[in-house]
Order: structure tokens, then C-alpha cells, then sequence
């Protein structure tokens, strides 16, 4: 934003380095914006629904309905059935907020039988793959163009091996006693173990991603705009904290949060 | 010896925290590029795009906000860059998250500024803005655009012809190419609603997080292509400007500094690692 007030970029730094003040230690200064933070999330949030999906998907045709006397007006009565979730906060009428309950999961499962139809056969089916492969993934038992892959069946053989040693592992209706399976068994753990590292590196990669975002601003936006002696403001501030604080706790560098 | 490598095992965390700040932070003072893999994922995505015909659009479900903007912005931007490039029309809507339409917004209003000044809104592109109930809210776009969206972000009636000639020819799901879902976790329901039941190409954005959970669906073929966090963003640019000078992509400008870190990462898990083990020896000798 090359046109952004310099206010508007102090105010956007302040409040990300005292949300980062959070790597300190916990403060109330933290905790205040992100109070502020929810707060505005929400009331912003409510008005964009309005003015998005509540406003012209219920309310327009409804009161056009009641303009018009046409079968618009029958809205109010998806409004009154909404109305009935908040019959929650009465023992008596409790009752009530069941109709729309029952409602809301009626669809949730025929919904999700769908999905989960459509999600996951196609899943099923490329489970099965040839063990000696083309090029295009077609068995070479099979007449085709394409020449045999190596490259292809390893990573067949390597897929159709992981899934029946990770399934072997979750078969607890029999004891992993007997070599074959105890084998296989330890492989998925193994295997499983391998995903689980995947999933690690990523969310360092992700948690990451959302500092760097910060820093690039702080370092490629409001830097610039800083004038020297806030600098030498802010380093005199972090060799006070400093030195306070290994008066606190001397054993600052050997805590047990490493 | 021994109580110095004992120690590496309770290093403060915030001296951690500093190194990674400050080697993320020097990419950012003196920026330079290194070279770029392109991984199947991604080419498969900007092959589905360069492939779309005459007269389709391509629908982004742009639904990423604040949360999620080191890795999303980027991706968005590159396949905005394509599309525009390519003059391919879009039509940009954002699932559940209303922060979302601004922040795609934003990236589109940058791109014209930057690179394509001539590409007009209503013809070149529409917002649409949030919808809510994800798989209702698909099922409605697939049958009929107009009865889930009446207006667009701005107020424009999708029928207004002068301000929005690019929705007169986008009716439903038979005039959109490919979907493409960019946010921290794209709804798996666009496969089964759109994909499975309409044949309809759909492509993610997704967050490294969650990207592990997704691969499953490209080697059965149900995505088409999928840009995986900052990697997939710069993989993406590298694609769309072949000489390293051109690159000027957010996903680009962050993949550097992102390598730095990991390496502080790495190297603070080998030396945890050296510090666990000799604190092992050291309690196998005292016994």
C-alpha cells in the first residue's frame, strides 16, 4: 500500500511488536490487543454478513415480499426457525431449539454421506495400483504404448507397501504375534513416524511464514520511516530489559524453557 | 566438556528466537533470489490454466485473511498473474471468512497498478464477495451463481450488463474451467460437490501445514494442481518468469528469508540433539 498513512504504519508496527512482546513473556499489553484484536474481529465480521449473505439472501426478499404481498414474505419464517437456536437459554422452551437441531443434522448427514461418498471412492480405487508399471501408470500385463517405468513401479510398489503395513498396524481384532505381522505392524509405525516428520516440517514451515510476513513488514515498510533516535530509544529499552532481568533470574540462559 | 554440552539441551529460547530473527532478517535488508525447483504440484496447476478454453472462467475462492497471508498472498498473486497475463477472466468469491474479500482485493489492486493497467473491473475480473454454509454455498454456485450472489462486493446487480458484462455470460458451474481454492485449509468439500459431481477442475492454495493431508488428492486426480505455502507461490513465479530478475511475486521476496530460518531451525535441532545425547553419556558414566 504505497499510498498508507504514516500513522496507519506506526500504528499497524506498535501493535505488532507488542503482540510480540508475548515472546518475552506473557504481559498485559499482550493480552489487551488481543482483546481489542477479537473485539473488532467480530463487530467487522457481523457487518460484512450482513451486508453480504444476511441482508440480501433473507432480508431484501422478505421485506419485498411484504412490499408486494408475494410469497416473499414466507422468509420471516426462516427467520423465526433461526430465532428458535437461542431457545437454548431456556429450560422451559429448551424443546423448541430441538426442531432446528434436528433440522441442521438431518442435512449435515445426508450432506456428508455424499461428500464422503464422492471424497473418498475415487481414493479407494487408486489404492490399487500395478506393482510393474508404464510410463502412464497402466499395468505392463495390460497391451499399451507406453514403454515400462521403473521409476513408476518403485513408487507403486513403495505406495501399495505403506498402506498395508499401516493398516496392518491398526488391526487390533488379532495379537501382533506372528512374524509376518509383528513385521509389518513395525514397519506402519515406522512409516507413520515418517508422515508424523512431514507434518512437523511443515508447520515450522507455516509458523514461519506468518513471522516472516510480519518481519518483511516491520523491516521493509516501517523501518524506513523510523526516526534515529526511536532506535537508540528502543536499544536503550532492550539492554534495560536485559539487564533487569538477569538481576531477576541469573539463570536466565540456562532456563528450562529450552 | 561435558556441562557445556549439557547446556545446549536448556538454551533460552529467546536467544533462539533472535538468532531466527535476525538470520530471517538480512534477506530482507539486502534481498537477492536463489534458484527455484518447480515441483509436479505446482507445474500441474499453471498446465491446467494455460489450458483453459475460450469463453470459461476460472472461479477463485480467495478466503485467506491476515492469519495466513505469508503463504496465501503469494499464491494468489501468482495465479492472478496468469490469469491477467493470460486474459483469462475471473470471478473471485471467499468461503466463510469475511476478512477474506478485502485481502484478495488488495493483491488484484496491486497487480493492475503494477502490470496491467489496462485490465478493467466487470470485464476482467468480479468480486463477489463472502458466502456462507461452504457446501450450500457450492451447490448454489454450481446450479445457479445468481441465487447465491443477487449483488456483487461492491452493490452491482450481477444483471447490470454496463458494470458487470463478464457475469452475463457466467451463469453456473458450466461456464467455470477451474476452481481454485486459495486459504490456510481449502474446503475438501469443493472435490465431492464441484469435481465429483460435475467434472469441474479444482486446484488449492493451501498453507505447508495442511498441505500433507492434500497430496493424496493429486495423485488420484481429484486436484488439479496445488500451490503448497511460500515453495508453491515462488515455484509458481518461477514458472510465470523463467530469467530470476523478473521474480517479484511476495512468494519470491519470502522463500529466501524462509530458507534462513530453517536452517537456524535445523541447526537448533542438531544441537538439542548433541546436547541430549552427551547429557546420555554423561549419566551412563556417573552410573
Amino acid at each position: 500500500m504505497p499510498d498508507t498513512p504514516h500513522y496507519l504504519i506506526w500504528l499497524a508496527a506498535m501493535v505488532t511488536l507488542g503482540i510480540y512482546t508475548y515472546l518475552w513473556s506473557d504481559n498485559k499489553l499482550y493480552r489487551m490487543l488481543l482483546n481489542v484484536m477479537v473485539g473488532l474481529g467480530v463487530g467487522y465480521n457481523f457487518i460484512v454478513i450482513w451486508n453480504s449473505v444476511l441482508g440480501p439472501l433473507w432480508w431484501d426478499p422478505m421485506v419485498k415480499g411484504f412490499q408486494n404481498r408475494s410469497w416473499g414474505m414466507a422468509w420471516v419464517l426462516v427467520g423465526l426457525l433461526g430465532l428458535l437456536w437461542y431457545a437454548q437459554f431456556s429450560r422451559k422452551y429448551l424443546w423448541l431449539s430441538r426442531i432446528v437441531i434436528g433440522m441442521t443434522l438431518g442435512a449435515g448427514a445426508g450432506m456428508v454421506f455424499k461428500a464422503q461418498f464422492l471424497l473418498n471412492m475415487p481414493q479407494i480405487t487408486d489404492s490399487f495400483r500395478p506393482l510393474v508399471a508404464r510410463a502412464d501408470g497402466s499395468p505392463l500385463a495390460v497391451a499399451g504404448s507406453s514403454p515400462f517405468s521403473l521409476s513408476m513401479t518403485l513408487n507403486n510398489i513403495i505406495f501399495v507397501t505403506t498402506i498395508l503395513c499401516v493398516m496392518v498396524y491398526f488391526l487390533f481384532s488379532i495379537e501382533h504375534k506372528a512374524k509376518p505381522i509383528k513385521g509389518a505392524a513395525t514397519m506402519g509405525r515406522w512409516l507413520l513416524m515418517v508422515s508424523f516428520g512431514a507434518f512437523f516440517g511443515n508447520t515450522v514451515f507455516t509458523r514461519m511464514a506468518v513471522f516472516l510476513e510480519r518481519q518483511q513488514y516491520l523491516i521493509q515498510t516501517w523501518a524506513p520511516i523510523v526516526p534515529w533516535w526511536f532506535w537508540a530509544l528502543c536499544v536503550a529499552g532492550i539492554l534495560y530489559a536485559v539487564v533487569t532481568s538477569r538481576k531477576r533470574r541469573p539463570d536466565m540462559d540456562s532456563g528450562t524453557d529450552g | 566438556m561435558v556441562t557445556l554440552l549439557d547446556r545446549l539441551q536448556t538454551i533460552d529460547r529467546r536467544w533462539i528466537y533472535l538468532c531466527l530473527a535476525l538470520a530471517c532478517g538480512i534477506p530482507f535488508i539486502r534481498p537477492f533470489r536463489l534458484p527455484t525447483g518447480v515441483s509436479p504440484e505446482t507445474q500441474r496447476l499453471y498446465d491446467t490454466i494455460e489450458k483453459c478454453p475460450a469463453g470459461k472462467v476460472v472461479l477463485v475462492d480467495s478466503a485467506w485473511d491476515q492469519g495466513s497471508q505469508g503463504e496465501n498472498e503469494g499464491q494468489v498473486e501468482v495465479v492472478f498473474d496468469h490469469l491477467f497475463r493470460k486474459k483469462i477472466p475471473f470471478v473471485v468469491v471467499s468461503n466463510d471468512n469475511p476478512l477474506a474479500p478485502r485481502f484478495a482485493e488488495e493483491v488484484i489492486a496491486r497487480l493492475v497498478r503494477k502490470k496491467y493497467p489496462d485490465r478493467k473491473y466487470g470485464t476482467d475480473w468480479v468480486t463477489l464477495g463472502l458466502f456462507k454454509g461452504d457446501w450450500q454455498g457450492m451447490q448454489q454456485i454450481s446450479k445457479d451463481i445468481r441465487r447465491q450472489y443477487p449483488r456483487d462486493y461492491y452493490g452491482n446487480s450481477l444483471d447490470d450488463s454496463d458494470k458487470l458484462p463478464l457475469m452475463q455470460s457466467v451463469r453456473n458451474i458450466d461456464d467455470i474451467y477451474l476452481v481454485f481454492s486459495c486459504t490456510y485449509t481449502p474446503s475438501e468439500n469443493w472435490i465431492p460437490f464441484v469435481h465429483g459431481v460435475y467434472g469441474t477442475h479444482v486446484g488449492f492454495g493451501c498453507t505447508s501445514i495442511q498441505s500433507t493431508t492434500y497430496y493424496r488428492y493429486i495423485l488420484s486426480g481429484q486436484l488439479s494442481g496445488m500451490l503448497v505455502g511460500v515453495r508453491g507461490a515462488a515455484e509458481y513465479d518461477s514458472i510465470l518468469h523463467p530469467d530470476m530478475a523478473d521474480r517479484d511475486s511476495q512468494g519470491t521476496r519470502l522463500i529466501v528469508p524462509l530458507a534462513f530460518g530453517q536452517l537456524v531451525i535445523i541447526l537448533a535441532v542438531v544441537i538439542g540433539n548433541i546436547g541430549y545425547f552427551a547429557s546420555l553419556r554423561k549419566e551412563r558414566r556417573d552410573a
